[in-house]
């Protein structure tokens, strides 16, 4: 846990250095979803029983919030690892459950934050809960089809406290 | 300094028990170190193999299972993957590339992976690195390798070279694909990973070499680049490898295998990945599994941290016992020098002298036994460098030592003096008649 006291002292001074730009948002996955907007249950949309799975989830309806492009935001999650060394995680996925690959299903792309942080960030244990802050931006990715989703280049990574 | 002199002639007329003392610290310091430096370059070595790659899919085993077969070539994958199978998934929407792998057989030990164009495009190491090639250019007909780093320099191999393909895996094998040499036109620069010892063939090879009824035909699919039995699947799959097609004359480097051992996905976003892990472990054609190469090595890490801490203690408890070892030869000729010591006293020397002496006495067995332990340690990483790297894929950093190697040097330095001002006390309190009217 050293490392974790490091890194809550490095958020202690993002938070202090940002206090003249403004403090970070405490943002939590509802405000990712657009107002208004009903959110399906993944798996009913994703299943059309017994046809074609669907095996992209552009397809879902999963619009997210624009307002949020380019603000600085603090937000709690579940980390899955894409990237990293023995000792760091350079990018990852951060999802509102843990598990949010195996037992359930995945999480629509508008409850998926790609994350990048420039010289990683150790984590002890996948079944930890973090609080990431950064800033967020609404990203369309090329390729056959637009997908649009959230990024966020963090600048802190801090274990989360209830 | 003359107190360090006293100790350095002291301790030489005490050869014997003071040689085997150092040696013991010597190599508790090795034991020590050798474990650490293991351990550290083995977990950095393994996290510097895959990079980039969204998705590994391969037959339905055990996570850790796949990923070790598949990219680290440690135990072998039990079934395959159908090409019907492959072929549907890469074909899928948003799946940016595609590397169909091909593993079983080898050359003098080493691993054939069969694979596509792709490979040396999206295969990336270390913080996303791409492959480069030393020497030549990727495969662009049936009959031609592509050799890693290590597997080029100690074999000799120079471009242009034919090397014999053998079935299965073993450092010989009774069933050489002989009658199939592959022309070596390219070389890759070193990485430090499992590519450094693979020979890289089109994927179409493999099918080609292991008899069957590409065997007819190979000589017919590579010369004339006749399309007779391949022709009507051409059409299925031509997203495929169309774009194979359009660098090279058509020779078909893919061809239409039965199965393969895995494939490596990536995809335009990476948002695609849990969707599509989940959809490929619930495909109801075949029975498959898609790991995500960054949790598999962390699941790993965890499953391995408790032989990481097992072995971390008893190396420490080696340290602790060749220490008290000290502290017991120490001790014991604490008796034997009383006269020495007396004879000390005598001549001007304060307690504290006789305390410094016997202090400086243990400093110097540890500082020496821990020179000594390096460079033993150097000389065990220096032979057994090659056979990590070949027999467990370790690639062992020799460099110069890291902060966290001297603070443990450190440590063992701080206990041995510890350690050593027992007797050093004990010292103090002899008189100096007690000395002197002892017989022997």
């Amino acid at each position: 846990m050293p490392f974790f006291r490091k890194f809550v002292a490095l958020v202690a001074l993002v938070v202090c250095a940002g206090a003249n730009a403004g403090a970070p948002k405490e943002i939590f996955w509802e405000d990712l979803i657009p107002k208004g907007h009903v959110q399906i249950d993944t798996q009913a949309q994703a299943n059309h029983e017994g046809s074609e799975q669907n095996w992209v989830q552009p397809d879902l309806d999963a619009p997210v919030v624009k307002e949020l492009n380019g603000q600085s935001v603090s937000l709690p999650g579940f980390v899955v690892p894409l990237e990293g060394d023995s000792e760091v995680i350079t990018e990852f996925l951060l999802v509102p459950y843990f598990g949010a690959c195996i037992h359930v299903p995945p999480p629509p792309p508008n409850q998926i934050v790609h994350v990048t942080i420039k010289d990683g960030v150790p984590i002890e244990s996948l079944y930890d809960a973090i609080v990431v802050t950064g800033v967020i931006s609404t990203e369309t990715w090329s390729g056959e089809i637009a997908q649009v989703g959230y990024k966020m280049k963090a600048v802190g990574v801090a274990p989360f406290e209830l | 300094m003359l107190l360090i002199k006293l100790a350095t002639k002291s301790l030489l007329n005490r050869k014997a028990s003071a040689l085997l003392t150092l040696f013991t610290i010597a190599i508790s310091v090795m034991l020590l170190m050798s474990i650490e430096r293991v351990r550290v370059d083995a977990k950095s070595s393994f996290s510097n193999t895959i990079s980039g790659t969204d998705l590994i899919v391969g037959a339905r085993t055990g996570d850790i299972q796949l990923l070790l077969s598949s990219v680290f070539r440690i135990g072998h994958a039990n079934n395959g993957v159908s090409w019907k199978s492959y072929q549907y998934i890469s074909g899928q929407r948003g799946v940016k590339w595609a590397i169909p792998m091909s593993l079983g057989d080898s050359h003098k030990g080493l691993a054939v992976l069969g694979t596509n164009k792709d490979y040396f495009e999206h295969y990336r190491f270390a913080k996303k690195q791409p492959l480069s090639f030393s020497q030549g250019h990727e495969f662009n007909h049936l009959f031609e390798v592509v050799l890693g780093a290590e597997v080029a320099n100690p074999l000799g191999y120079q471009l242009g070279d034919e090397v014999v393909i053998a079935h299965g895996m073993g450092n010989t094998s009774f069933h050489n694909h002989d009658d199939n040499p592959f022309k070596v036109v390219g070389i890759l620069k070193p990485t430090g990973t499992p590519v450094d010892k693979t020979l890289h063939i089109p994927l179409a090879a493999i099918d080609a070499i292991h008899g069957g009824h590409a065997h007819q035909h190979e000589a017919a699919q590579a010369d004339a680049n006749d399309h007779d039995h391949d022709h009507d699947h051409d059409h299925d799959h031509d997203h495929d490898h169309d774009h194979d097609h359009d660098q090279h004359d058509d020779v078909d480097l893919v061809g239409t295998p039965k199965q393969i051992t895995a494939f490596l996905l990536g995809f335009d976003s990476p948002l695609y990945t849990l969707q599509v892990r989940r959809n490929i472990n619930q495909y109801k054609d075949e029975a498959l599994l898609a790991i995500m190469p960054g949790v598999t090595l962390r699941e790993l890490w965890e499953m391995l941290s408790i032989v990481e801490k097992i072995l971390l203690l008893f190396s420490i408890v080696v340290v602790l016992i060749s220490l008290l070892g000290m502290l017991t030869s120490l001790l014991s000729s604490l008796n034997q020098r009383r006269r020495e010591l007396a004879i000390l006293r005598s001549v001007g020397a304060r307690p504290w002298h006789i305390f410094t002496l016997i202090s400086v006495e243990s400093l110097l067995i540890t500082g020496l036994g821990c020179i000594v332990g390096i460079a033993l340690f150097y000389a065990l990483m220096l032979l057994g460098a090659d056979y990590l790297q070949s027999h467990a894929g370790i690639s062992l950093n020799i460099a110069l030592l890291s902060s966290y190697e001297l603070m443990l040097l450190a440590a063992i330095m701080v206990a041995g003096f510890i350690v050593g001002l027992i007797p050093a006390t004990r010292a103090y309190f002899y008189s100096l008649a007690d000395g002197m009217s002892i017989k022997i």
